[in-house]
This record gives structure tokens, sequence and C-alpha cells, in this order.
């Protein structure tokens, strides 16, 4: 640790004479890229000044921007997969705004050449991005830490190492992830089962706000996570890039390694490798180390492409595989051992233990396993054929605390397998309507071993879909319906844990109609108006309707309902955003009603007291799966405003009411509000050191004052100020850019615990934490 | 027209599932209930050490395992102002199916070092209960003690088996509860 400091003093050191020195430079450059012929924005090109070696990617709207550069003329490289490489000359004045188009190589060559591999089209809604540095300031996070940076979504955590992300106040099986192109499907049925998911493969995460079903399916109520791996390189010459990444806190130290090539002449095939390490130790709050708290992370994926004649087959395969550390502290065997932990200001001194990389009991193992294959076909005339396959396992063990003679076997086990058909158009333009028409089946099994929590079940999803847009000039209007039919049936005994209890096989039918209608609004300004009204629907999930038990380290007992309902959701949103200019920024409100929401509601008797389970461990208090309207409303605003050339200032803010409508209570377990302020310095550029930014911000997290104490085993936490800064640079080494970034997270070390934190009942959250990472770009195609 | 092509599609993306789904055999049976950590039934067996003959055994039952029927919970009935010796008499996983695991007692005794049983009279005046049993680490265990009874009364007795794996100090604090259950106490 002191060596990462010593070192962030030397960087310290090194750059501020180089900012003194430097001239202001404090012109801008920006514009948006197009197709030539359909007029279509093109997301994710990449332009490049050649005479200062910077490089930006256009966003989703196709837009670019680069700020703090000099007058003068430049000449600008703008390449994208399935245009021709374009070079433009241009005078920068104080501000020049330049719109760009790209010639299609497959309209110019009329089908010899392939039609690009373009960014998965998202729907027209309001979208959170994490991409370029601010995705490579998260590297070495869990998805759901990651996520926390965009406006709007959080974390349910269950101590350091497990976090799900919530978004706009929704999560666990209203939150779909899609990684690669595929919805995952791993285990969700509790809030301790984290997203089985690589970060380090994403070049690009977008978080779609709002109901989504159209386009993603069922259980796309609260949004969804799009993980998108960079394009297969259709390039000659090996290259790739490694990540290192180093914490403090936890001693944790990752790893990841990239490796692509197309190796034949004529560039039809493409390969590429990538593998991750994670390995920490026990993380530790601003006072004592959190015992057992470690985890142990190894993942893979092999991608293979083939193009050629407007042939498109892409191979991916990844797998996933952790180990985690559960907290020792939050073993609680009875309420009564719960309540005793609740009330010591801090875990007994033999659970505050010091840095070691030791897991033992309790913990969990997961292993989620993917294949996808994926065949298109481009017909000059009409459109792609698209055709996908994917088969994925999701395997998880879970250990508990126990006496000698089970020592050597896991308590539960559950064994998810996930198959997934699609088939879907893409059409040209016609009558500048474009979009997709295409079908969708899914079929699961799920098994366990040892104890029951939930049982056996196999199910058949069925569903049709179209989603059109209509884009004139700066307007653009979308539409979607979709049909959706599931088929469930259970299998289980009567009474769970009796091996006498005959067995029975409930069935279920679960089918709805979607909807989506989207607008977005281009003003002259710069800035663009989105509105969207959305139908989504999430059938109850498996432990919604089954479990029976309790549930690890929270000491309720916890009951399925059979006969629940599916929730079915309207959502309606709009939103404001600009990505040029010196002002900046996306700003979002949204209504969301759910009927059916399902949730755990604590059980009162007649006189309104608790209702507690007896067990062999006492008095549980008893929990039941059942349905109420809901209502979610609030707002996310993400504003930038460049101050200075060199000065630029951030704010964040994102707030969530969530009522039970039936009884006008609030929910529990809704996100309390959250204001950022952040301030960056951005460096001249010098010899040694390209884009440097020092970042430095605030975040404060209010108290959740909308539960009343008697809906939660403890009280909401107090509301907490963080402080965070961060230095990133970027070193011209040999030809090649390496990304180097310092950051510190907590930096007055403050003791603080969170809402969203299930162990916040156990322990204070975490204290300091400095990272320090290193990105290493290699091969000729890589050098900048 | 549309209808059918939809049908059509539809059919080919589950013929393209079902193609890869083949492969693994359905298990078509819900699994033997494997709960390696329930307890079934408890005793107590608690002895009048002035009187070999006179015994009093209490016990706690629930056959069915955590849910389903409630457990059956025994009263003790003591003398007042008299002195016992008690021990845990039974500790029971009847579901079990290897007859080894049935009994936890004797896994209970081999581990006595990571066990401590604890006893809470309510009120505190019924009855004073001393650990007489120790470990190989000298600490108390309580599978074995007394119990001096005062005043005719009534009040509970709340039993809790912990479990302190490497944690035990000779407190309750440190490990998680295997089994808490609260009797019904009747001295008269």
């Amino acid at each position: 640790m002191t060596k990462y400091l010593r070192l962030s003093w030397l960087l310290l050191i090194c750059l501020f004479p180089v900012a003194v020195k430097a001239q202001a430079c404090n012109s801008m450059l920006f514009g948006t890229l197009r197709d030539n012929r359909n007029n279509s924005i093109l997301p994710g090109a990449t332009i490049k000044i050649k005479e200062l070696s910077q490089i930006m990617v256009t966003d989703g709207d196709g837009h670019y921007h680069f700020n703090n550069i000099c007058k003068g003329n430049y000449t600008l490289e703008v390449t994208y997969v399935g245009y021709q490489p374009r070079v433009v000359k241009v005078n920068v004045s104080a501000q020049k705004e330049l719109d760009i188009a790209l010639i299609s190589t497959s309209t110019q060559l009329s089908g010899v050449q392939v039609a690009g591999v373009k960014a998965e089209r998202k729907p027209l809604q309001v979208t959170g991005r994490l991409e370029g540095r601010a995705l490579e300031m998260t590297r070495g996070q869990s998805l759901g830490e990651a996520l926390k940076v965009i406006p709007g979504v959080n974390a349910i955590q269950t101590g350091p190492s497990i976090s799900k992300p919530v978004i706009q106040g929704m999560s666990g099986n209203r939150v779909l992830i899609s990684n690669a192109g595929v919805r995952q499907e791993g285990q969700q049925w509790g809030s301790e089962h984290a997203p089985e998911v690589d970060p380090f493969i994403a070049s690009e995460v977008t978080v779609v706000k709002g109901a989504s079903s159209v386009m993603y399916g069922a259980d796309a109520i609260g949004g969804v996570v799009l993980l998108e791996p960079a394009p297969l390189k259709y390039q000659s010459g090996l290259g790739g890039q490694v990540n290192l990444v180093g914490m403090s806190n936890s001693g944790l130290g990752a790893f990841s390694g990239l490796i692509e090539d197309s190796p034949d002449k004529n560039n039809h095939f493409s390969w590429r490798l990538q593998g991750t390490t994670r390995i920490a130790g026990n993380a530790k709050t601003p006072n004592y180390y959190l015992k057992n708290t470690g985890l142990r992370e190894y993942n893979g994926a092999l991608m293979l492409g083939y193009r050629n004649q407007g042939w498109n087959a892409e191979l991916y395969a990844s797998s996933f595989n952790t180990k985690l550390g559960i907290f020792s502290g939050s073993n609680v065997g009875s309420t009564e051992d719960r309540n005793n932990a609740i009330t010591r200001p801090e875990p007994l001194e033999i659970y505050q233990s010091d840095l070691n990389y030791k897991i033992d009991r309790p913990y969990q193992i997961v292993n989620h396993h993917l294949g996808k294959l994926k065949l298109s076909k481009l017909f000059d005339k009409a459109g792609t054929l698209n055709l996908q396959y994917s088969y994925q396992q999701d395997y998880r063990e879970e250990y508990d605390v126990v006496r000698g003679s089970s020592q050597n076997r896991y308590q539960y086990q559950f064994d998810l397998t996930t198959q997934v058909g699609d088939i879907y158009f893409e059409h040209h333009p016609i009558a500048g309507i474009s979009g997709r028409v295409g079908v969708n089946g899914i079929y699961q099994r799920n098994y366990y071993e040892g104890a029951y929590l939930i049982p056996f079940f196999k199910s058949y999803n069925g569903a049709g879909y179209i989603i059109e847009r209509w884009k004139k000039n700066k307007l653009e209007l979308e539409g979607g319906i979709r049909y959706d039919q599931k088929w469930m049936q259970a299998t289980k005994r009567i009474v769970p844990r009796d091996n006498n209890s005959p067995l029975e096989r409930p069935e279920f039918n679960f089918s709805q109609v979607t909807g989506t209608f989207g607008m977005s609004y281009h003003l002259p300004s710069g800035y663009r108006l989105t509105g969207t009204a959305a139908k989504g629907w999430r059938p109850p999930s498996i432990n919604e309707l089954f479990i029976e038990g309790v549930h690890q380290g929270n000491a309720a007992f916890e009951r399925g309902d059979r006969n629940l309902k599916d929730e079915s959701s309207l959502n309606l949103s709009a939103g404001i955003s600009r990505s040029t200019g010196k002002l900046t920024g996306d700003i979002s409100v949204y209504h969301n009603h759910i009927d059916n929401f399902i949730y755990l509601q604590p059980q009162l008797d007649a006189q309104g007291k608790p209702i507690f389970e007896i067990t062999q461990r006492g008095g549980f208090l008893s929990y039941q799966y059942v349905q109420v309207n809901a209502r979610f409303t609030g707002a996310d605003a993400l504003v930038a405003y460049q101050l200075t050339p060199h000065f630029k200032l951030t704010g964040k803010y994102a707030t969530v009411r969530a009522y039970n409508t039936d009884t006008d209570e609030h929910l529990i377990y809704i996100p309390a509000d959250r204001y950022t302020g952040m301030l960056t310095y951005g460096l001249p550029d010098s010899k040694t050191f390209k884009s440097t930014l020092i970042d430095f911000s605030m975040t404060h997290v209010a108290r959740q004052s909308r539960v009343r104490d008697d809906q939660d085993f403890a009280p909401a936490p107090a509301g907490y100020t963080l402080v965070n800064a961060a230095i990133s640079t970027t070193l011209p080494v040999h030809g090649y850019a390496w990304n180097l970034s310092l950051s510190v997270d907590n930096l007055l070390n403050k003791e603080y615990r969170d809402y969203l934190n299930r162990f916040r009942y156990y322990s204070a959250d975490l204290g300091r934490n400095i990272s320090l990472r290193l990105q290493i770009p290699f091969g000729k195609n890589n050098k900048s | 027209m549309f209808k059918n092509k939809f049908k059509l599609g539809a059919i080919a993306a589950t013929a393209l599932v079902m193609t890869f789904s083949a492969c693994k055999k359905d298990k078509e049976e819900a699994p033997e209930a494997d709960e390696n950590e329930l307890i079934t039934k408890v005793s107590f067996k608690f002895t009048n050490a002035a009187n070999a003959a006179d015994v009093a055994t209490v016990t706690w039952s629930d056959p069915d395992g955590e849910g389903g029927v409630a457990p059956t919970i025994g009263t003790l009935n003591l003398k007042p102002n008299t002195t016992y010796n008690f021990e845990v008499s039974e500790v029971l996983n009847e579901t079990a199916k290897d007859p080894d695991e049935r009994n936890i007692l004797n896994e209970i005794n081999e581990e006595s070092y990571e066990h401590l049983w604890v006893y809470k009279p309510v009120a505190a005046s019924i009855m004073t209960v001393t650990r007489t049993d120790k470990d190989k680490n000298n600490f108390e265990i309580g599978l074995k003690g007394t119990a001096k009874t005062g005043a005719a009364a009534t009040g509970t007795l709340q039993t809790i088996l912990r479990h302190q794996p490497g944690e035990k100090n000779g407190t309750e604090a440190p490990g998680s509860s295997d089994f808490d259950a609260t009797f019904p106490v009747r001295i008269q």
C-alpha cells in the first residue's frame, strides 16, 4: 500500500510542473457521424486527430467531441467497421462543428464486401453508458459496483463481494442482464446471488432505464444492463491488451488479458481470446477487517468469427468461475443471534480479522458457462437475417458453517441450464422505416441437491415481436409489440423436507402482450428530447412461487405463494440530453406503475403482531411473497459544465419514491437520494503525459427516511458523505498509449453503513481504498 | 398469412433449442431431502440428586423439519428447592438415512470443543443452572450440569446449542445457534 502511495506522489510531483508550463488551448471540435446513404447515425466509430494522436469514439448518438485543443489545421482519420475509412482536413477555430458522412463498403462494392458488425441496436429510451475512461476507472470491481457511477443505478449488496444492480429502484429479477447479446440466466433466488459475469469482457456497458420487454423479453421491467464486447477485428496482425489492477483495501489483484488476430490473408477469419483473474482478501472497514470476505475468480472467453460474401458467423464461449467468502460475523443462526449482532456497535473481535486470503465456510462457488453461435446473412435488397442459439449453465454451491460430519459437503446446490434460440430479420428502410421482426424460444431446466429451497422445474417460453423505427430530419419515432407465452412445471414433494411425502408437479401458464412507443427529437441547439411509454411483464420466479425455508444471513423464514399472477408494468419516461458544447448531460424523469408487484411481506396476526415460524433455532419472523400494486416515481440527472478549458464541473442526482399503492406505504429496500459533485481538471498534454485528468468528487447519500423502523430488522442507517479522488493519464511508450490511473475511494476513511447493504446489520461499510490501474496495448494495429 | 409465418418461425426457434436439449438426461424425481444440519428431536433428562428414581424428561420434537407442522414442545415439571443432575439425553435427526447421521448427540460429544449449551431460566429465580462438564480446552460444554430449583413457580427455560467452530471462548457470543428452544417450566 505504501508503494502505491509513493507512486501517486511521484505522479503528482511529475505532473504539476507540466501543468504550469503548458499553454492554454481551449478550442473545441465536435459533430455527428452518419451513413451517407440513409443518414443513420454511426455509434462506436473511431475518430483520430492525427497531429495530436487523440482518439475519440462516437457515442450512442453518433456524436464525437474533442475538448481543449489548440486552434489550427488538423487531419481527422475516421474509421468504422463496414465503412470506407475517411480522411478529413479541418481548420479549428474557437468552436468548430463538423458532421462527417461515411460510405458503407457494402453499398460501394455491392455485396462483394460484407456489412460491418454494427453495434447492437438499442431501443429509443433513456440510457446510461459506461465506456472509455469511465469504464476503465471501474476495472477490477464487480458489475454491480461499477454501474453505481451511472445516476439512477445502485446496487443491493450482501457484504463487500456480492452486489446486484438496481435500476431506478428496481432490482433482482426485474433487471435483465444481456451478456454479449445473450440474456443472462443465472440463479436469482435471493439478494446474495450476484450476476455471474466478467465486466472485463465488455468494451461498453449500457444501462437501458425503464421497461424494455419488447426488445429483450420478460423480466426487463426495471431495465436492462447490456455488456458488449468490442466487435471482432478483421484486420491482420496479432494484437491485444493487458489490464492490471491493484487495490489496497482488500489486497485485490486483477489481471485481464486479451489477444486477437485475423490470421488469413483475405481477412475472412478473426479470433479473440480473453482471460481474467481476480483475487482478493478480507475487506476492511475504517477500523477493522471483515473476516472471510475474500474472493477468487477465474474467467475466460473465446470468440471466433467468419465473414464473407454477406455471411457472418460468430462463435462465442465464456466461462465464469468464482469462490466467494461470506463475512463470518453475518452467520446468524437464530433471531436472537441476529438481534445480538445488530445491537453490537461492531462485530465481535474474532470476526475482525487481518488481511488474509483464506476463504472458510460460509462461502459460495459459482460457475457460469456460456456458448453462443450466431449466423447472419445480408441480403442486399432486403436486410439481414440473423440466427442465434445459446446454451448456458449456471451452477452454484453454497457452504454453511456445519458440524464435522458434513464438513466435505455443500448445503445447497443449484444447476440451471438455459437454451435460447432467436431468429430475427433486420430489414432495410422501407419508406423511411427500419426495424426488426423476430421470434424467440427459451427452454430452461433447474435441478438441486442438498437442502430444499426451491424445487426442480422446467419451462418453455415462446415469443414473437416486431419493433420499427421511423426517422425524418430531427424526429425519430419507434414502436413495437411483442407476445410472450411461458409454460412451467415444478417437481417437488408436497412437504419438501419429508422424504415420505408424495410428489406433485404443479403447472403454470403465463402470457402477455407488451408494447413500446418512443420518440426523440433533436433540437437545433444540440439538445435531444426523448419520451417513451412502454409496457413490461414478468412472470413470477420459482422462488416467489415455492421457496420455503430460512435464507442464510437473514434469519427470516420465507414462503412462496403458488397462486401468484404475472407482473405487468407501464413505464412512462421523458428525458433531455446534450452531448456537445460546454453544457452536456442527461436529465430524465419517470413514472412506473406495476400491477401485481411481488414482494416479501412480514406476516402479522389479527392484532398486528408479527408471526413467528417456530423451528429448531427458535422463532423466525415469517415472510410471505404477496402481490400488491406499486408505483415508482423518480428522476436521474447528470449535468456537466466546462467551466474553463481546464476545469469541468459535473453534478449527478438520483431520487426515487416507491409506494405500495394498496396501503400507501413506502416499499422497503429502495435507494435513498444520492448527490454527487465532481470537479475535473484536465492537464494540457506534455511529451510524457497525455489526456491527464484529475477528479475530485463528493457523494452524499441521504438517510432512507421513508421506511418505518418496524418494516425492517434495524432502522435505516444515517446518511453519509464520501470523498473520492482520481488521476488518470496516457503514457506514450514506444508508440503505444499506456493508460495509467490512481484512484482513492472513501479518501477520508469515513465509517458509514449503506441502507442497501444487507450486511449493514453486522458491520460498517468499506474504508479507504486506493486503486492503481494500468492498461497496456500491444500489436501493430494498436499503435497510436 | 402473417400468423402462419409466425408459427413457422416459433416452431423453428423451438426446434433449434430442442436439437441441443436432447443431450442431457432429465431427472424427474425430487432428490432425497438432505438437511444435514437438521435437528428433529432433543430431550433433556433431569434426575433428583437425592433420589435416583425421581426422573423428569422433557422433549422438543419436529419430525417434518422446518416449515410444515410446528414442533411439539414438552413441559418440564420439577420439585421446588431440589437439586437435579441433568444431561442432554437425545439429539436426533430422524430424517437422515444413514444411522450414523441420525444421532447428532455423538457428534456434539466428539466436537465438544466447538459446542456450548446455554441455559436461561425465566424468571431467574425459578432455578440456578450450572454446567459441570469441560472440553479439552477446559471450557464448559453443558451436556451435563446441575439445576437447583427455587420456590414453587411457573416460568420458562431457554436452551441454546451454540456452534462455535474455532471460536469457542467460554462465552455465548461467538458462532451461531444450531438449536434454540424454550420449554415451559412448572415447579410444584
